[in-house]
């Protein structure tokens, strides 16, 4: 007991050094000694096991959510994240879409390459696409990393927005590259001319993008451009084979485009299916 | 050992095995505290463990940058503490049990039964001293805290936690003498003189 006393009296000598002799002028160094010395005599008892227990018990009930990516992506609005996407749209890939069709299409009205505006058209719509894929999948370039690590979308999420993005801004060149070919040569004829540039679009964007998803590395994109550069060999070399298109009868041109959405449906499914382990876009 | 910081962030992971540690390492301090705040050994048991909560589930809005855990800690338990003397339940329910009937040295009968007494007379002098000063003398002599630090937790100025301090041990004192523990008695009793 002694020792514990003597403990006790260090403490509050310990106590009292540590204080300005302005805060216990009132006092004798007696008196103050005393009163700390009482008060530090005073213990408690500790609460027993079971009690520290339930209280981790009642704790673990308030553990903080670990942050779920994708119950954040519901909270934003679809026009946020596109809004999002088209500031991280690569300007690049928009410019050389864009000078693809300009070159093809001044190629084609000064009578240098392609031969026919059908042929060009054919030629030239699944491109952007294609270019565009391998973009889409190499989703951890700067700026989408910039974008995925924000959480407020997910790859897969990203991936299918700009595969939409890349579908309608392909579309929107063609369209324009078909109303441009149609000002300069009367002679065409619209419908022609969308099949020319919606069937090998629709096909060639559906089989590109099922490649992707089961190759899953970069080298897809050299394999899809070699096919698509033999493809438009052939079609420039035989004027037989792009009159056989354009004289296609027009249940097998809407097989063809029913075939096209299937596959691009299959493919979405596809990359739903994987996003469980988050492997189609890595 | 993991430091208070690095739990924190494990917490943050989702980590129970982190929640356990901390919780193990500050629960009895808390207790302590909150015991000699409130004097009732059972309502002390319910708001250590409100503390506790109330410390997991805002541990997102902790950062490190803005000071350490153990002064966060303790200002949930102070202001915890101080919204339990504001409830009009605490009048009501306030039962006359007190640490006294806590205490652990059992050496005899005789000793046990005059520590009792002397325990008593100054926890009710502790708790006759208002709340503000009460808050100063606790952490000042029970959790060896310094006068700033005491004003960081009790979100008050250096100087004021001084003079509460010292207006505390003034009131403490008076009390002490009026109930019958002056100083030459209590050097008699400790001294065995």
């Amino acid at each position: 007991m002694n020792i514990i006393k003597k403990q006790q009296e260090h403490d509050a000598i310990d106590c009292l050094e540590g204080m300005e002799e302005e805060l216990y002028k009132d006092f004798s160094y007696e008196e103050l000694r005393n009163i700390i010395c009482r008060l530090k005599e005073s213990s408690v008892k500790y609460p027993d096991e079971q009690q520290l227990e339930n209280t981790i018990t009642a704790c673990k009930a308030y553990m903080p959510k670990v942050i779920n990516i994708k119950n954040i992506t519901k909270d934003v609005k679809l026009f946020d994240k596109l809004k999002l996407i088209l500031t991280y749209c690569n300007k690049i890939y928009i410019l050389v879409s864009v000078l693809i069709y300009v070159i093809g299409f001044y190629l084609t009205t000064s009578g240098y390459f392609f031969g026919s505006p059908y042929r060009a058209a054919m030629i030239l719509s699944p491109i952007p696409f294609i270019i565009g894929l391998s973009a889409v999948f190499k989703s951890r370039s700067a700026g989408m990393e910039e974008l995925e690590m924000s959480f407020k979308i997910n790859s897969i999420e990203l991936g299918l927005i700009r595969l939409v993005l890349m579908c309608i801004f392909n579309n929107i060149l063609s369209l324009i590259l078909s109303i441009a070919f149609l000002y300069t040569d009367k002679s065409l004829e619209l419908s022609k001319m969308m099949i020319c540039w919606c069937l090998p679009f629709v096909t060639i964007s559906g089989i590109s993008l099922f490649i992707a998803i089961k190759i899953k590395n970069y080298n897809f994109t050299q394999f899809i451009i070699t096919l698509w550069s033999i493809f438009s060999f052939i079609i420039i070399s035989s004027e037989k084979i792009s009159n056989w298109i354009l004289n296609l009868n027009a249940l097998v041109i809407a097989g063809i485009g029913v075939a096209g959405g299937m596959l691009w449906v299959y493919n979405i499914i596809l990359i739903y299916t994987r996003s469980v382990a988050n492997e189609a876009f890595d | 050992m993991l430091s208070d910081e690095e739990l924190v962030v494990e917490i943050k992971n989702g980590s129970e095995a982190a929640l356990e540690m901390i919780v193990k390492r500050y629960y009895n301090q808390i207790f302590c505290y909150v015991v000699r705040r409130i004097k009732d050994h059972h309502y002390a048991l319910d708001i250590t463990q409100e503390v506790f909560i109330k410390v997991i589930s805002g541990i997102n809005s902790f950062s490190s940058e803005k000071g350490k855990f153990s002064s966060w800690i303790f200002k949930i338990a102070i202001n915890t503490c101080r919204n339990y003397f504001k409830c009009g339940m605490y009048k009501s329910t306030m039962r006359e049990i007190s640490i006294c009937d806590e205490i652990q040295c059992t050496s005899n009968v005789i000793s046990l039964l005059e520590k009792k007494e002397d325990q008593r007379v100054i926890l009710n002098a502790i708790n006759e001293l208002p709340d503000f000063q009460k808050e100063v003398i606790i952490l000042k002599f029970y959790f060896d805290k310094k006068f700033i630090e005491i004003a960081e937790l009790t979100e008050s100025n250096e100087s004021t936690v001084k003079s509460r301090f010292r207006q505390g041990l003034c009131k403490l004192k008076v009390i002490l003498e009026r109930e019958g523990l002056k100083s030459d008695e209590y050097n008699k009793k400790t001294t065995g003189t």
